[in-house]
C-alpha cells in the first residue's frame, strides 16, 4: 500500500498545471465563456501532442496505457482551470464506450486528436441519469441496422455535452428490444444540434435530432450495456473527479479572499465562524479526492483481473465517490460565494463560472441521494460495511 | 498510488491473520468499563501480544520493538478491529508515553521504561489536562519546585485513562512561574504508588468512571525523572500528543468500520413481521452516507499514512482523522438509536446487542470532546493548513 503518488503521477499533474497557466489565464476563460459559442479549439492539437487525449488508450494504439488514476489527474487540474474543451466529453464519456467496443480505428483517432467526441445517452422524455443509459427508457432513439457493421438512427436525445465542439457523437439507441451503440459522425446528414442556453457556458448541452442518420454500429445487447458500464464507472470517476479540481480551486480563492478582506478591523479569516467553515471544506475535498483515488485504483483493478468478479469493491468505490463528490463541490462553491460577501454573486466574481461547472457535474447523475442508495443496495446485500 | 498490499504487507497480514484465528479466543471480552478479573484476562492478552511480536510494532527494535513500517502498523489496527479483540492494554504506553521516552529519555530511562511497558508488567496513564487547563493545555498550574535531589509536585491532573491501574503516568508540570507560558513547563515521569498520590475515579455521563482524577499533594518525584530538561516540557508534551495522530486514525476508522457492519447487521435483520429497520428509506439513505464517509475516511488515512512513510511527518490530512471519526461515530450511534425506538434506551447484558448502543449513544458525546475539541481541531486546520490569520 503505497498511497503517494508516484514522481510519474506528479510530474503529470504539474505539466497539467503549467499548460493550463499558460493557456487559460482567468481573464481569457472569462473571455471565452462569455462569447456565444466559447471554445477553445486552438489547445485540442497540443492536448494530443502532449498525451492527455490517449492517457487510458493501449499503446499498439497510440496511447500511453495508463491507468484511469492518471486521467483523474488531468480532469482536476482541467476543471480546475475550466479548460473551455469537449475533454470530458471525449476521453470521460466516449472513449470508454470505442475502447469497450473494441473500435480500433476512432480510439487511435481520438489519442491522435483527430476525433472529438461525446455520448448521447439521454432521452428528452427519459431518465437522463447517466446510470440509467443502458434502461430501456433512455433508448427511444431506434437503429436500423444496414449491414457491413453500419446502421442508421432515427430519434431525439438530449442535454449532450459538447455536441457543438465535437466530430462524433457515440449514441445510445435501440435495436429489436436490445441496447446498441452508434458513432455517427456530427455532420452526417439526418444529424441536427441544436444548443441548449444552459448554464455552464464552459461545457455546453446540446439537443440532438436523428434522422436515418447513418453511423458505425459500435456494439449491440450485452456487449453495448457492457461499454455503458464502462462508461459509466469511468465517467463517474473522471466528474468526481472534476469536482475535487473546483472544489479545491474556489477553496483556494476562499481562503486567499477571507486573508485580505479586513472588516472590524481585522481580516475576515480571523473570525472562527468564516475559519471553521472553511476549514469543513478542506475537509470535505480532502475526503473526495480519497475517494477518487480509491474509485480510480478499484477500477482499473477490477479491469485488469476480471477473473475476481465484476468488482464489487469497484461499484462501491465509484458509487461512494459520486456520491461524495459533486455535493460537495456544489457546497463548497456556495461556500466560497458566503465567504465573498456581496462580491462573491456578482458576475464579475469568477466564482459562479466554477459553481456553475459543479451543478452540471451534481446533474450528470441524478441526485446524490441515486449514488447512496447504489451504496446501500450494495452493502445491505453482502451485510458488510466495507470491502472484501 | 497503491491500495492494495506489497508482497511483505501481504504475508504480514496473512500471518496475522492465522494468529489471530489462532489466538483470538484468548482476548478478553471487554464492554464498558473492565473489571479486576477482566484487567487480569487483558494483561495475560496484552503478554500474548508482546510474546508474538504484536506489542510495539513500530518501534525501534533497540528499545524491543519489531521495527516495521507503519504499513504493517496499520494492518494490525485493521486485522484485530475485524477480529473484535483489543489492542494492548498498555494503549496510553505503547502508543505515546513510550515513544515519547523512546525520543526523549536517556539510555538509563529507555532500559529501564521501555521493555516492561511493552511485556505489559507496567502500565502508563497520561497526566497533562487539569480542571482549569482543558484545550489551552500550556496554562498548566501542577507546580514542580526542585528540593534538594526532588521535585516537588502539587497540583490536580484530570482525564486520566488507566490511572487507576496505572504504574507511572506522564506528568506535565509548570516548573518556573516567570518564564512565558509555554517555557515554564516540564515532563516527570511519575510513579503513581508514591507519597501524596491519590486517584479518584471520575464518574462519567455513561454511569461508569472510565477517566479518573490525580490528585498530588507534595509528592517528591527524583529529581532525574524528567524528559528533556527543565522549561523543555511542551516540546516533550508535543511529542506525546503527535502519537496520538499517525496511525491512530486508521485504528478509529477500523474500529468505526466494525460498528457499522455491527450496524448494518442489526437494522438489517428482519423481524417475525418480515420488517427491517433497513426498510424505511431514511435509515437506509443514512448508511448509505455513513459508508461513503467511513470510505473516504479510511482512504484519507491511508494516505495520511502513506505521507507519513515517505515524508516521516504526517501530511495535513492526519488532522482530518480524529475529527471526521467522532461526528460520524456520533450520528452512527444516533442513527441506530433513532432506528430502534425504546429499545435503544435499554441498557446492560439483556438489551439489544448487549446495550452497546445505548452505551455507544452516550459514550460519542466525548468524542468531539477528548484528544482535541472538535473546535480545537477546526482552528487548527484553519490556521495550519489553509494558513488563514490566527484567530487569537
Amino acid at each position: 500500500m503505497d498511497l503517494t503518488p508516484t514522481d510519474e503521477q506528479r510530474a503529470l499533474r504539474e505539466a497539467a498545471r503549467e499548460l493550463l497557466a499558460a493557456r487559460m489565464p482567468l481573464a481569457r476563460l472569462t473571455a471565452l465563456a462569455d462569447e456565444p459559442a466559447g471554445g477553445e479549439p486552438a489547445i485540442w492539437p497540443e492536448l494530443a501532442e502532449l498525451g492527455w487525449l490517449g492517457v487510458s488508450v493501449p499503446e499498439r494504439l497510440g496511447g500511453a496505457g495508463m491507468g484511469l488514476l492518471e486521467e483523474t489527474i488531468l480532469l482536476e487540474e482541467s476543471a480546475a482551470a475550466l479548460l473551455p474543451a469537449p475533454l470530458f466529453a471525449t476521453v470521460a464519456l466516449a472513449l470508454p464506450a470505442l475502447l469497450a467496443a473494441g473500435a480500433e480505428e476512432p480510439v487511435a483517432a481520438v489519442a491522435q486528436g483527430r476525433l472529438r467526441a461525446t455520448l448521447a445517452w439521454a432521452d428528452p422524455d427519459g431518465d437522463a441519469a447517466l446510470s440509467e443509459a443502458s434502461a430501456p427508457r433512455a433508448q427511444a432513439a431506434a437503429a436500423v441496422s444496414a449491414g457491413d457493421g453500419e446502421a442508421t438512427v432515427s430519434g431525439r436525445k438530449t442535454w449532450v455535452p459538447d455536441a457543438d465542439r465535437v466530430d462524433a457523437l457515440v449514441v445510445v439507441a435501440r435495436e429489436a428490444g436490445e441496447p446498441v451503440l452508434l458513432l455517427v459522425g456530427r455532420d452526417e446528414p439526418g444529424v441536427a444540434v441544436r444548443p441548449l442556453a444552459t448554464v455552464d457556458a464552459t461545457r455546453p448541452l446540446a439537443a440532438v435530432e436523428l434522422e436515418g442518420a447513418r453511423g458505425r454500429l459500435l456494439a449491440r445487447g450485452a456487449a453495448a450495456a457492457a461499454a455503458l458500464e464502462r462508461v459509466r464507472a469511468r465517467a463517474l470517476t473522471l466528474a468526481a473527479a472534476e469536482a475535487v479540481g473546483i472544489a479545491q480551486r474556489v477553496l483556494d480563492l476562499a481562503c486567499a479572499y477571507a486573508g485580505e478582506r479586513r472588516q472590524f478591523g481585522r481580516p475576515i479569516g480571523s473570525y472562527q465562524a468564516v475559519g471553521h467553515a472553511l476549514a469543513d471544506v478542506y475537509v470535505e475535498v480532502e475526503l473526495s479526492r480519497s475517494l477518487v483515488v480509491w474509485a480510480a485504483l478499484a477500477v482499473d483493478a477490477a479491469q485488469h483481473d476480471r477473473e475476481r468478479g465484476p468488482g464489487a469493491d469497484a461499484e462501491l468505490a465509484v458509487a461512494s465517490a459520486a456520491a461524495k463528490a459533486m455535493p460537495a463541490a456544489v457546497a463548497a462553491c456556495e461556500r466560497a460565494i458566503q465567504v465573498h460577501g456581496g462580491i462573491g454573486t456578482t458576475w464579475e466574481s469568477p466564482l459562479h463560472r466554477w459553481y456553475k461547472r459543479a451543478l452540471a457535474l451534481a446533474a450528470l447523475d441524478g441526485p446524490a441521494a441515486r449514488s447512496r442508495a447504489r451504496v446501500a443496495d450494495l452493502v445491505l446485500a453482502d451485510g458488510g460495511a466495507t470491502r472484501s | 498510488m497503491e491500495l492494495r498490499d506489497d508482497p511483505e504487507e501481504a504475508r504480514y497480514r496473512a500471518e496475522l491473520r492465522a494468529w489471530l484465528d489462532a489466538n483470538a479466543r484468548h482476548a478478553p471480552r471487554l464492554d464498558g468499563e473492565p473489571d479486576a478479573r477482566q484487567l487480569d484476562a487483558w494483561r495475560a492478552w496484552s503478554r500474548r501480544l508482546h510474546d508474538a511480536g504484536y506489542a510495539g510494532i513500530t518501534w525501534p527494535r533497540e528499545h524491543g520493538g519489531q521495527g516495521r513500517s507503519a504499513a504493517c502498523q496499520a494492518i494490525w489496527l485493521e486485522e484485530s478491529a475485524r477480529a473484535g479483540v483489543p489492542d494492548h492494554l498498555g494503549i496510553i504506553g505503547v502508543g505515546m508515553a513510550g515513544p515519547t521516552i523512546g525520543a526523549w529519555g536517556s539510555e538509563r530511562q529507555k532500559r529501564r521504561f521501555l521493555p516492561p511497558l511493552l511485556r505489559c508488567e507496567e502500565i502508563w496513564c497520561q497526566g497533562f489536562s487539569e480542571p482549569d487547563s482543558g484545550s489551552d493545555l500550556a496554562s498548566v498550574r501542577t507546580r514542580a519546585v526542585l528540593d534538594g535531589d526532588a521535585w516537588v509536585v502539587d497540583g490536580q491532573k484530570v482525564w486520566s485513562s488507566y490511572a487507576h491501574v496505572a504504574d507511572w503516568c506522564v506528568l506535565l508540570v509548570r516548573t518556573d512561574r516567570d518564564a512565558p507560558k509555554h517555557a515554564g513547563l516540564s515532563y516527570l515521569l511519575l510513579d503513581m504508588r508514591a507519597e501524596g498520590v491519590t486517584v479518584q475515579p471520575l464518574r462519567q455521563l455513561t454511569g461508569e468512571a472510565e477517566f479518573i482524577e490525580i490528585f498530588l499533594d507534595g509528592v517528591r518525584i527524583p529529581r532525574e525523572s524528567m524528559l528533556g530538561r527543565p522549561g523543555e516540557g511542551w516540546a516533550v508534551a508535543m511529542t506525546t500528543l503527535s502519537h496520538e495522530r499517525g496511525t491512530h486514525g486508521v485504528g478509529l476508522a477500523a474500529q468505526l468500520d466494525a460498528e457499522l457492519r455491527a450496524a448494518v447487521a442489526l437494522l438489517g435483520r428482519r423481524d417475525a413481521h418480515g420488517r427491517r429497520p433497513a426498510d424505511d428509506p431514511l435509515v437506509r439513505d443514512a448508511l448509505a452516507e455513513l459508508t461513503v464517509e467511513l470510505h473516504a475516511l479510511r482512504i484519507t488515512n491511508l494516505r495520511a499514512l502513506s505521507a507519513l512513510r515517505r515524508d516521516g511527518a504526517p501530511g495535513p490530512e492526519a488532522t482530518i482523522a480524529k475529527l471526521r471519526w467522532s461526528e460520524l461515530n456520533q450520528r452512527l450511534a444516533a442513527l441506530v438509536g433513532d432506528a430502534l425506538g425504546p429499545a435503544a434506551l435499554e441498557r446492560g447484558a439483556d438489551a439489544v446487542d448487549g446495550g452497546r448502543w445505548s452505551f455507544a449513544r452516550l459514550r460519542s458525546r466525548g468524542n468531539t470532546i477528548e484528544a482535541g475539541t472538535s473546535e480545537i481541531l477546526r482552528t487548527i486546520v484553519a490556521e495550519r493548513v489553509l494558513g488563514l490569520p490566527s484567530s487569537r
